[in-house]
């Protein structure tokens, strides 16, 4: 069969024939990511090795009037790395390369494929041959198994310990990326922990290929914790829970992470897998603390104090890695856990100023009535950042309708408390309505010049994050279960 | 004496805009008359090239818009960009709080954000990069843009809040700024360790940031003929005597106590730490010549030796953050220190990939390039500053080349 459109042959040239993806079957896999209620059929996908290579492909696309499409492990959870209206996916997971672990300026050299847990797996191995202190890369998303560090850069993605950690910006000390016209662009781009200047490697994080392709980065490496205590606290109400986060930090503690269940989501993973949790508690507040081991011993006790000044039942503080580990496991199953009760689920991923918390939590399960829909909620309470997951079918097209409604209204209410409509996923083509609620005019123009200086002919991933006159992505609802989903191109 | 670029002339008007909506109308006022707006700052007037003109005349300004609104429950704060580090300081007090950004009292939190000013405390709590959370600012068209917002995590849209730090100002009108902030430490414990050379410290960082003995500030001065490690805990009282142990137990063990004989103590208060801080680089606001140096963090020490060598820096002052790769170094220069200080100032940077940046310098000094080398983003930096001044009324030529300077 030969190839449908001359751009395949291109890339061909480019890379090679076995790092270009063409015939249907083989790009199914991409018409998502994982979101998956976005889906759009890319033209091919690519997979360079190389930023000249990426170069020479952007070029071919843009020439070609194709969108070019950055994408990583596709990991994604906005639906930023789907191809709609003609695009073409540029693959960067084969670009895998560590240059340079640079231990004595706590820095590392990578190309954007490299995945996100092999990175800290090198250093720690560099660390071990040379006797040094253990450091690692600190940004831990839930997917940091398979996602890249391009990705989560390009995502500026979160995960549990951004409370005492930072986000991935505050990680990135350096970027190169291809823009849409081939011209490979660099900030400052050696280990250095300073600059003077506009900070360029903060506006390429969260840019999600809107800007350009990430190629290779400059990684901030930083001390691995090795002492590290989990708290774990049930509690009657979640108000109780949220008042412990609150009072911790203005104790001055800083934990690595807060996370909290509420009482639905307790019950599931109960359910599920049979942790011994009260089912019928309230809460469930975990806290990870790492440091001295003689400072973060006193602050569990603090803490402790906190939470049965604020009525909590049970109460555990633990430093046992397997009793820590199998406390942690089911708020990383929790997710997991939800397909025991639920066809489908879709979850949300606003950030709201901490102390709104409470009120939050009981407003989206309103909302949930409202709509007929279920909805559980596990949450970084330390950060604000809460994930509601609403459980619906979706073969019903009703209950599919009422979900993409449901999380519209509970992004506008989060917006209404001074919050956030994505704390760490992304807008995506997901969130991308709600950005002109978000965001005023102004603002929104401001983006769309910012992003017109990098990408002036509009072929760098238009349509997502920044709404586009010319391209519009309308979310439609799958046919049939069997039957893949689409978008609507305007 | 003045800085020798101060380019607010002595009879010069300068406005003053004390809220967003007059800063839109001073903004649309110069976009309409094709009029330059300066603002190079109270603290920073030398950094960068003298205002291009469009014509003959510049409007100078000033934001003075200082609303503070403490979110307390939430350790966030938003503050007006006229608002000085004193007002803050004052305004989060009453609630246990602070900004751990290290500022001089007088300096406003615009001028902070724009000139990236930081201090010992960014090696425990960051710079305003790591902070920040939502600027907003007036663009080059009179637009209001407001990016980011109130929550610690917020990936909707372009990071322009983080983008304007540094940016001296090139970008934008910053009117509100929202940060975090930190509970105010119940106890202080700082130590002055002697060095006998600067270049102790380059293998230290690495092995120090990872044990107990992980300071909450830290830097390096040149004083009393020697150069001093000063490093500072914050805490309760019980963990900053955890870890000023673990640095002595770990100072015995690199033989660095043996050594120097030379460790000095102090503990109060957190007003204790601000006043010694802002000893430490009070003679920064007096220098006519101020030099800033940006090397890998592993060079710092090795740079220092080399330059105070070369520069016979004795009657100059010298500051650095060895965590970070920052020098600092100025005083009351004379003209071969000027001198030898731009030579090798520039080839330390230029070997070790980083950047040098005059802050202050005589004005025979001028023509010395205020950055070098020039760094590779800046091409991208132009374009991007044209999408949002595209008037170019906002320090025009302060740093990123203007086609009509003819620079690079």
């Amino acid at each position: 069969m030969d190839p449908p459109h001359p751009i395949i042959e291109q890339l061909c040239g480019i890379v090679g024939d076995d790092n270009v993806l063409w015939q249907r079957d083989e790009l199914v896999v991409y018409e998502c990511d994982g979101f998956p209620v976005a889906r759009g059929m890319p033209m091919a996908v690519v997979f360079p090795t190389e930023t000249h290579q990426v170069a020479a492909c952007a070029h071919r696309i843009s020439n070609h009037g194709l969108q070019i499409i950055a994408r990583g492990s596709g990991t994604g959870l906005a639906g930023g790395g789907v191809a709609f209206d003609r695009g073409v996916i540029v693959c960067t997971s084969r670009m895998r390369r560590i240059e340079k672990i640079d231990l004595a300026n706590r820095a590392a050299c990578v190309q954007a494929g490299v995945c996100n847990t092999a990175l800290s797996e090198a250093v720690a191995a560099e660390a071990e041959r040379l006797a040094t202190a253990a450091y690692y890369f600190a940004p831990d998303p839930s997917s940091q198994r398979a996602s890249t560090i391009g990705g989560n850069a390009a995502t500026n993605a979160g995960g549990i310990s951004t409370l005492k950690r930072g986000v991935t910006v505050s990680h990135i000390l350096g970027i190169e990326a291809v823009l849409a016209d081939e011209t490979i662009t660099r900030t400052r781009f050696e280990p250095l922990h300073d600059s003077i200047g506009p900070d360029l490697p903060a506006l390429w994080c969260g840019s999600e290929g809107t800007l350009g392709i990430i190629t290779r980065l400059w990684c901030r490496l930083v001390p691995r914790p090795v002492n590290l205590r989990t708290l774990y606290a049930v509690f009657n109400s979640l108000r109780d829970a949220c008042e412990v986060v609150s009072d911790t930090i203005a104790a001055g503690i800083v934990p690595a992470s807060m996370e909290m269940m509420d009482q639905r989501m307790i019950e599931v993973v109960e359910d599920a897998f049979g942790f011994g949790f009260p089912a019928e508690a309230g809460a469930l507040l975990l806290i990870e603390l790492d440091g001295p081991e003689a400072i973060i011993d006193a602050q569990l006790e603090r803490i402790a104090a906190i939470a049965r000044g604020h009525g909590a039942g049970e109460i555990e503080q633990c430093a046992d890695p397997a009793r820590r580990a199998q406390l942690w496991s089911a708020r990383k199953r929790a997710f997991g856990a939800i397909g025991r009760i639920s066809h489908s689920y879709c979850t949300q991923d606003a950030c709201i100023p901490r102390s709104m918390l409470p009120d939050a939590i009981e407003r989206i399960g309103q909302i949930g009535r409202e709509f007929g829909l279920t909805i559980t909620n596990v949450f970084h309470a330390g950060d604000g950042n809460v994930h509601p997951i609403l459980l619906f079918d979706d073969a019903d097209p009703v209950q599919v309708q009422n979900v993409l409604r449901a999380g519209e209204a509970i992004l506008r209410y989060c917006i209404s408390i001074g919050g956030t409509i994505t704390g760490e996923h992304g807008v995506g083509v997901e969130k991308i309505d709600m950005m002109p609620e978000m965001f005023n005019a102004d603002t929104l123009d401001a983006f769309t010049r910012v992003r017109k200086a990098f990408d002036p002919a509009g072929s760098a991933n238009e349509g997502k994050l920044v709404p586009s006159d010319r391209l519009r992505i309308e979310l439609l609802k799958p046919a049939a279960p069997k039957s893949p989903g689409g978008a609507m191109v305007y | 004496m003045p800085a020798a670029s101060d380019p607010i002339p002595p009879d010069a008007e300068v406005a003053a805009p004390d809220s967003p909506e007059a800063a839109i109308d001073l903004v649309r006022t110069c976009m309409a008359d094709c009029t330059p707006l300066i603002d190079y700052g109270d603290f920073h007037s030398g950094l960068g090239h003298p205002p291009a003109s469009a014509g003959e005349s510049t409007r100078h300004y000033r934001y003075r818009g200082r609303g503070i609104e403490c979110f307390e429950r939430d350790f966030v704060v938003r503050i007006g960009a006229g608002a000085t580090m004193a007002d803050i300081r004052t305004a989060l007090g009453t609630h246990g709080q602070f900004v751990p950004l290290d500022g001089d009292d007088e300096l406003t939190l615009g001028e902070l954000v724009l000139h990236d000013v930081w201090g010992p405390m960014r090696i425990g709590f960051g710079a305003a990069r790591d902070l920040l959370l939502g600027v907003r600012f007036i663009d080059g068209q009179g637009g209001d843009v407001r990016a980011g917002g109130r929550t610690v995590k917020n990936v909707a849209g372009y990071d322009l809040s983080r983008f304007i730090v540094g940016s001296l100002g090139e970008m934008g009108l910053p009117c509100e700024l929202t940060l975090r902030t930190s509970a105010e430490p119940a106890h202080v414990r700082m130590l002055d360790l002697a060095l006998p050379v600067s270049s102790s410290v380059d293998g230290l960082m690495p092995e120090l940031l990872a044990t107990d003995a992980a300071p909450a500030a830290m830097a390096l001065e040149r004083g009393e003929g020697t150069w001093r490690l000063k490093l500072t805990y914050f805490g309760e009282e019980g963990e900053t005597r955890h870890q000023v142990t673990a640095l002595e137990k770990w100072l015995q063990q690199k033989g660095l106590i043996g050594q120097t004989a030379d460790l000095v103590r102090h503990e109060g208060g957190f007003d204790e730490y601000r006043q010694c801080a802002a000893a430490g680089r009070a003679w920064q606001r007096e220098a006519t010549t101020l030099l800033k140096l940006i090397v890998p963090p592993a060079l710092t020490g090795q740079t220092l030796d080399e330059l105070y060598r070369r520069v016979e820096g004795a009657g100059l002052h010298w500051l650095a953050y060895p965590a970070h790769g920052t020098i600092w170094v100025g005083g009351s220069a004379n003209g071969e220190q000027v001198h030898a200080l731009e030579a090798h100032g520039s080839g330390a940077a230029i070997a070790a990939v980083g950047m040098k940046a005059w802050y202050r310098r005589p004005e025979y000094a001028r023509k010395m390039p205020p950055f070098a080398p020039p760094q590779p983003d800046w091409p991208l930096l132009a374009r991007i500053k044209h999408a949002l001044d595209p008037h170019h009324l906002f320090n025009p030529g302060r740093m990123l080349p203007l086609k009509e300077r003819g620079d690079g």
